[in-house]
């Protein structure tokens, strides 16, 4: 039975957007579905902070496994790894340890860039012009790159930007919006 | 060992760090001398204006009346700073290809005819960002990280949404003031007009780090649409955002990030707020991961 069960993750992979079937977790109650497809038939719900595993995407939809269930959930409502509990305090308390001790000098090499920009060796960087040249030589026109898009299969759509949500800040996430843009 | 090889993080952060570039390169202990050190040549498109700060750039920026010509003059300027702390990669397959993924994307923006420029920067820091005028850059850590070419477009949308909205140059003309790039000057151009006054008097942190939040948000939500257009599969940019939601914040390739962005959840959740059933009618567009350019290790 496991090996039957390998063998059915083995070949998913190929097929999937996911590199590999990976642990996930539910950002908020769901339907599952039996397609990729809101008018599909329904198998069940599942329940915000369920792990589940992560086997495919297509279009704005992720196929998981939950238990003997495998079908399709928004996915939006699903992202990898543990608990988003857990991950955000842990997230938001290492920033501020990093704010408060600053960067490890240990850990120099991984962070050159970023750690770079914040400590301000940005300003000590001199204007580079022969980089700047560089970067705008490699500008693409516009025929050039809709030959691309349709050597690609791309085909355009019209659409309309989506307006901002009524309500943009989630239940306790301390995530508070004050004034802003329209 | 691979610094790659961590696991962790993908993160992105797109948009929000062209803040704390603008603040680098722009207020925080910069004189004003600095930031333009040599007379600006007239742009080409505008007549000139008035020029109360003795810096005709300076003053259009704080008047928020950029013309096109000195808002590209804005971005070389953020730009050529950054470059001379980080360098692009050397692979110019690899910078064509994204600037032919970039202006796709750009050609289904408002601002379609900007001369935008794409680049990867040689960085393992997971990042990305945009300067007025139309340039976009993103790191090769983050760029590394990328499964297909939806995921790259998605990314490069988001920075796109950026320069379309001017959401730097808005900013910047904010961040002039919360350093008082000299109160000196907030006071001679504050004589005439009461703009500079006027912000101030809102509480300039709390209104820049709202904005922050808000523009991000609002980058994310055009970029799925941008991508859309594009004929792109939408889902791109959030798929980068789940992955670098359970990345550890412990890793200072996006501690930094995390600290001055909302966190990914957030932001997806927000999306899940925006989108709902909108999409729901969109074909799958294409994903195109055998067509993303492999970086050469």
């Amino acid at each position: 039975m496991p090996i039957i069960l390998l063998f059915l993750i083995i070949w998913l992979i190929p097929q999937s957007g996911v590199a590999q079937a990976v642990e996930g977790v539910m950002l908020r109650d769901d339907t599952v579905r039996a397609t990729p497809s809101a008018q599909a038939t329904t198998l069940g719900k599942v329940r915000k902070n369920a792990r589940v595993q992560l086997l495919a995407n297509r279009g704005g939809w992720t196929q998981v496994r939950l238990g003997a269930t495998t079908g399709w959930v928004r996915l939006l409502y699903v992202r990898r790894g543990a608990p988003s509990g857990a991950s955000l305090s842990d997230s938001l308390s290492s920033a501020r340890d990093v704010v408060r001790r600053g960067p490890d000098p240990g850990r120099v090499t991984a962070t050159a860039g970023l750690r770079g920009l914040d400590a301000g060796d940005l300003e000590k960087a001199s204007f580079d012009e022969v980089q700047l040249a560089r970067l705008e030589s490699w500008s693409v026109a516009a025929p050039q790159a809709r030959r691309f898009a349709e050597e690609g299969g791309l085909r355009t759509r019209a659409l309309a930007y989506m307006p901002r949500p009524v309500s943009e800040s989630s239940p306790g996430s301390g995530f508070d919006l004050i004034g802003g843009a329209p | 060992m691979r610094p790659s090889g961590s696991g962790s993080s993908l993160g992105w952060l797109m948009g929000v760090m062209l803040c704390v570039m603008s603040h680098h390169g722009f207020a925080m202990g910069t004189p004003p001398a600095k930031v333009e050190p040599k007379p600006t040549p007239p742009s080409e498109n505008q007549a000139p204006k008035p020029d109360k700060t003795g810096n005709p750039l300076l003053s259009a920026l704080l008047a928020g009346q950029l013309s096109e010509a000195q808002e590209r003059q804005l971005g070389r300027r953020i730009v050529g700073n950054l470059l001379g702390a980080v360098p692009l990669v050397g692979d110019d397959a690899l910078q064509g290809y994204v600037n032919r993924v970039g202006r796709w994307v750009a050609l289904q923006s408002e601002r379609p005819d900007l001369v935008w420029h794409f680049g990867v920067l040689d960085s393992e820091a997971i990042n990305a960002f945009a300067a007025p005028g139309g340039y976009v850059l993103i790191t090769r850590g983050l760029y590394r990280r990328l499964n297909s070419e939806a995921e790259l477009a998605g990314v490069l949308a988001h920075e796109i949404a950026h320069v379309i909205r001017r959401h730097h140059v808005k900013l910047l003309q904010r961040s002039q003031i919360i350093a008082g790039l000299g109160g000196a000057l907030v006071k001679e151009v504050g004589t005439g007009g009461d703009m500079a006054q006027h912000v101030i008097g809102h509480g300039a942190e709390v209104a820049a780090r709202a904005l922050d939040k808000e523009t991000e948000l609002e980058a994310d939500r055009m970029a799925l649409i941008l991508a859309a257009r594009a004929g792109y599969d939408a889902y791109g940019l959030p798929l980068v955002l789940q992955e670098i939601g359970h990345f550890s914040g412990q890793d200072d390739r996006v501690a930094l990030l995390f600290k001055t962005h909302p966190h990914p959840d957030q932001r997806l959740q927000v999306l899940a707020d925006t989108v709902g059933e909108r999409l729901d009618g969109l074909a799958p567009g294409g994903t195109l991961p055998d067509r993303l350019y492999r970086l050469i290790e």
